[in-house]
C-alpha cells in the first residue's frame, strides 16, 4: 500500500512540476551521454562500476547471520551476560562435564551450538574455530582447532546446528577458557560471533575464594574496575502469542543490565580492585565471595571488567563464578 | 527467497531473433495507419502519438517476453567477481531504462586470465557459457560475453578474462511499457475526441488529450529509468560487492548465484543467467580457490531449496522463530531442536 501511495504521490508530482524539473535532468543525462562518447566509453565499455568496491541493494542478493551467545555483543546492547555459555559445552566420553576439575592432558569435545537469524540465506560450510585460554580476562588466546557446520534458514532443519571439536587439555592442571569464533565468508553481524565460557564453581565453606588473571590486552595502559551482578539466563517465556512490540520488548528488558544486582545480604570483595596494568601485563585479582547467613544452593554472580577508552566505557571481559553451599557447610 | 523477475524466456523453438528492429516499427505505422484511415483532416495527425506508442510497447514486449531464449531452466554456479554493471552506470541509449544490476563472473574453477577455450571445457560450469546446440543449429550469433572489452577486465587491470554474465532484474521496461499503455490509451482517446467533437473543441480536447499521452509515456520513462530493488526490500541485504585490488589481484568476492539461464538475443550472443534469483557470497579470492567449493555449491542448493520450501517458510514466521537477538534473550518457547547423541 505504501508503495502504491508513494508511485501516486510520484505521479501527482511529476504531473505539477516534475516534467519540468526532469526537462533539466534529461539535459544533463544527454550531455554525460555525449561526454562519455567523446571519451570513447559507449555500450558495455561504459556500463562497467571503476571502483573495485560496488553498493549492492538487490533482493535476490542475500546474507546469512549466523550468531552465538556472544558476551560483548549483548553488553554492547546493555544487556547483562552469563560467562556461562548456553552455546558451549564440554563433554568427556559421551557425558557433559562442567568448566571445572578438568583433568591435564585428557581429551575432552567442545560442542558448539550455532544459530542463524536470516530467513532466506544459510550457512554452508562456515568455519568454527575453537581456542582456549588461561581463566580470566583478555588473557592470551591458545587454537585449538577449526570445525565447520551448516545451518539453516529460521524454520529450517538444522537451526540451531552443533559442531563438535576435540579439545586435549594442557599437561599443566588449571582451570581454563573456552572461545568459539564463527568465521562466515558474509554476515549481516559479525559483532555476535564470539562466545567464550569462562566459569568457575567454589565451594563457599565460608566466604568462596576465587582466583583469576586479569591482562591487558590492549596497546595503551588502562585502569580496570569491576562490577558485579546475579544474573542468569532465565528459561524462555512459552510461546503462544504473536510477536508484538511491547511484548517483544519486555522480552529483552528481563536481560538489561541494571536489572541484576546482586541479592540481598552477598559481598564480593575483589583484589586489587582498580588496578593499572600497561600494555600486555597481567595480574591475578582474588575475588571473595561471602553469602549471607543461612544460605544454601548455588549463586552465580558476575565479575565484569570495564575499562574507559576515549570516553567510553569498554567492557574488557568477565568471568562467572559459582558460588555453592550445601545444607549444614 | 525474493527476486524481482519481469522477463519470461521463450523455448528456442518459439523464437525468431530476426528483424526485430523492423518488426517494431511495422507495428507502429500499422496502428497508425489504421488510426488516420479511420479519421479525416486534421485529426489524422493524433495517429503519429499512436504510432509511437504501439512501437514503444512492441520493443518493450520483445525486450521482456521475446528477447531471451531458455537453455535449460534454472542453475546455480560459483564465480570470482571479474566486473560489475550497476544500473546507474547504464547511460546509452535504451540502457536508461535497462535497471538490471548485472555482474560478469569468472567461473570455478578457472584461474584469472583463463581464455574461452579453457573456460568453456572446465568442469563443471564450463558448458553454461559454452555455445550451445539449440541456438547454435539454428545459425544464432555467438560470440560470448563482450570479448576483450572491459566488462570482461578486473577493474584497473588489462587482465582479460572470459566471463559469465548474469543479471538481477530491476522494473524499468516493464514500467516504461506501462506508461506506454496508458499513454496510447490517451492516444486513442484523443483520435476520437478529436472525431467525435466537432472543431474546434474536438482539436483542443484531442490536444489536452495528446498532451497528457505524451506525460504518460514521460513518467514510465523516468519512473522506469529509477526502478532499481528498493532499499530495504530484504532486511540487511544491502551490502558491496568487491572485484580484486587492481594491486595484488586478490580480494574479489566468490559468488554463488542460482537463477534461469538462458540466451541473449538483444546482442552479439551469449549465454547468461537472467534473472538471479539467489546471489550470496561463499568466500574472498586469495590467489586460488578454495578447496570445497563443490560441497558449498552443494550444501547452499539444498539449503536454498529448504529455505524456499512453504513449510520452511511457516515454520520461519512462528512465535518460536520470532527472536532475532539470541533465542535465549528475546525468543520464548523450548528448544524444539535438541542437541544430537551424546559423543562416545
Amino acid at each position: 500500500m505504501r508503495s502504491v501511495i508513494r508511485s501516486l504521490l510520484f505521479v501527482l508530482r511529476t504531473l505539477l512540476y516534475g516534467w519540468i524539473v526532469a526537462i533539466p535532468q534529461l539535459v544533463a543525462r544527454i550531455r554525460a551521454r555525449c561526454r562519455r562518447h567523446r571519451d570513447g566509453e559507449t555500450g558495455r565499455e561504459g556500463r562497467v562500476a571503476r571502483e573495485p568496491c560496488v553498493p549492492i541493494d538487490q533482493p535476490a542478493f542475500v546474507r546469512p547471520d549466523p550468531l552465538i551467545y556472544s558476551q560483548y555483543h549483548l553488553a554492547a546492547k546493555g544487556l547483562a551476560v552469563s560467562w556461562d555459555n548456553p552455546d558451549i559445552t564440554l563433554w568427556h566420553q559421551g557425558s557433559e562435564v562442567g568448566p571445572g576439575g578438568l583433568r591435564p592432558a585428557t581429551r575432552y569435545d567442545v560442542r558448539a551450538r550455532v544459530w542463524n537469524n536470516s530467513t532466506d540465506c544459510p550457512v554452508v560450510k562456515m568455519p568454527v574455530h575453537l581456542s582456549y585460554l588461561s581463566f580470566g580476562i583478555g588473557t592470551v588466546s591458545h587454537p585449538v582447532t577449526t570445525g565447520s557446520v551448516d545451518v539453516s534458514v529460521k524454520g529450517g532443519s538444522a537451526n540451531p546446528a552443533f559442531v563438535t571439536m576435540p579439545w586435549t587439555t594442557p599437561h599443566e592442571a588449571g582451570h581454563y577458557c573456552l572461545q568459539v569464533l564463527l568465521d562466515p565468508a558474509d554476515d549481516v553481524e559479525y559483532g555476535n560471533n564470539l562466545g567464550q565460557e569462562n566459569t568457575d564453581v567454589g565451594e563457599a565453606h565460608s566466604p568462596a575464594t576465587f582466583t583469576f588473571a586479569l591482562r591487558n590486552d590492549t596497546r595503551r595502559q588502562h585502569t580496570y574496575g569491576f562490577r558485579t551482578d546475579g544474573y542468569t539466563i532465565p528459561s524462555r517465556p512459552p510461546c503462544g502469542r504473536r510477536e508484538r512490540g511491547g511484548e517483544r520488548n519486555a522480552l529483552i528488558d528481563r536481560h538489561r543490565a541494571d536489572a541484576h544486582p546482586l541479592p540481598d545480604g552477598w559481598t564480593v570483595d575483589l583484589q586489587p580492585d582498580t588496578p593499572a596494568l600497561a600494555p600486555g601485563e597481567e595480574i591475578t585479582i582474588t575475588a571473595t565471595i561471602t553469602p549471607p547467613e543461612g544460605f544454601t544452593g548455588e549463586q552465580a554472580v558476575n565479575v565484569n571488567a570495564h575499562y574507559r577508552e576515549y570516553h567510553d566505557d569498554r567492557l574488557a571481559g568477565g568471568v562467572t563464578l559459582r558460588v555453592r553451599r550445601g545444607p549444614g557447610a | 527467497m525474493s527476486y524481482e523477475q519481469y522477463t519470461v524466456c521463450q523455448l528456442p523453438e518459439h523464437h525468431n531473433p530476426k528483424h526485430v528492429v523492423l518488426k517494431v516499427i511495422a507495428q507502429g505505422l500499422l496502428a497508425g495507419a489504421v488510426g488516420a484511415a479511420l479519421v479525416a483532416g486534421w485529426c489524422s495527425f493524433f495517429a503519429l502519438p499512436i504510432a509511437g506508442f504501439v512501437s514503444s510497447i512492441a520493443y518493450c514486449q520483445w525486450w521482456l517476453y521475446h528477447r531471451l531464449v531458455c537453455l535449460g531452466g534454472d542453475v546455480s554456479a560459483v564465480g570470482m567477481l571479474v566486473s560489475v554493471e550497476p544500473p546507474s552506470e547504464k547511460h546509452d541509449a535504451f540502457g536508461e531504462l535497462d535497471s538490471d544490476y548485472s555482474i560478469n563472473l569468472l567461473l570455478y574453477p578457472n584461474a584469472p586470465g583463463a581464455d574461452r577455450t579453457t573456460v568453456e571445457t572446465s568442469a563443471p560450469y564450463g558448458q553454461l557459457v559454452a555455445e550451445q546446440a539449440a541456438t547454435k543449429d539454428r545459425g544464432w550469433t555467438f560470440t560470448g560475453y563482450e570479448p576483450g572489452q572491459k566488462p570482461t577486465k578486473e577493474p584497473g587491470t588489462e587482465r582479460v578474462n572470459w566471463v559469465f554474465h548474469a543479471e538481477f532484474e530491476g522494473g524499468g521496461v516493464s514500467d516504461f511499457m506501462t506508461g506506454s499503455q496508458i499513454a496510447l490509451g490517451l492516444a486513442t482517446a484523443a483520435l476520437i475526441a478529436c472525431a467525435a467533437i466537432p472543431p474546434p473543441w474536438g482539436y483542443v480536447v484531442g490536444a489536452i488529450l495528446a498532451f497528457l499521452a505524451f506525460l504518460a509515456w514521460l513518467i514510465g520513462y523516468i519512473v522506469g529509468e529509477s526502478d532499481y530493488a528498493a532499499p530495504g526490500d530484504v532486511s540487511g541485504s544491502p551490502s558491496v560487492l568487491h572485484t580484486n585490488n587492481p594491486v595484488g589481484g586478490v580480494g574479489a568476492d566468490l559468488l554463488y548465484i542460482q537463477g534461469t539461464w538462458v540466451y541473449d538475443s538483444a546482442h552479439t550472443g551469449w549465454n547468461e543467467i537472467h534473472p538471479i534469483k539467489v546471489c550470496t557470497k561463499v568466500g574472498e579470492w586469495t590467489g586460488e580457490w578454495p578447496a570445497d567449493i563443490p560441497e558449498i555449491v552443494a550444501g547452499l542448493d539444498a539449503g536454498f531449496a529448504e529455505a524456499a520450501n512453504p513449510l520452511t517458510v511457516d515454520r520461519g514466521k512462528d512465535d518460536h522463530n520470532s527472536w532475532t537477538i539470541h533465542p535465549d534473550i528475546d525468543g520464548c518457547g523450548d528448544d524444539d531442536h535438541p542437541p544430537p547423541d551424546p559423543l562416545h
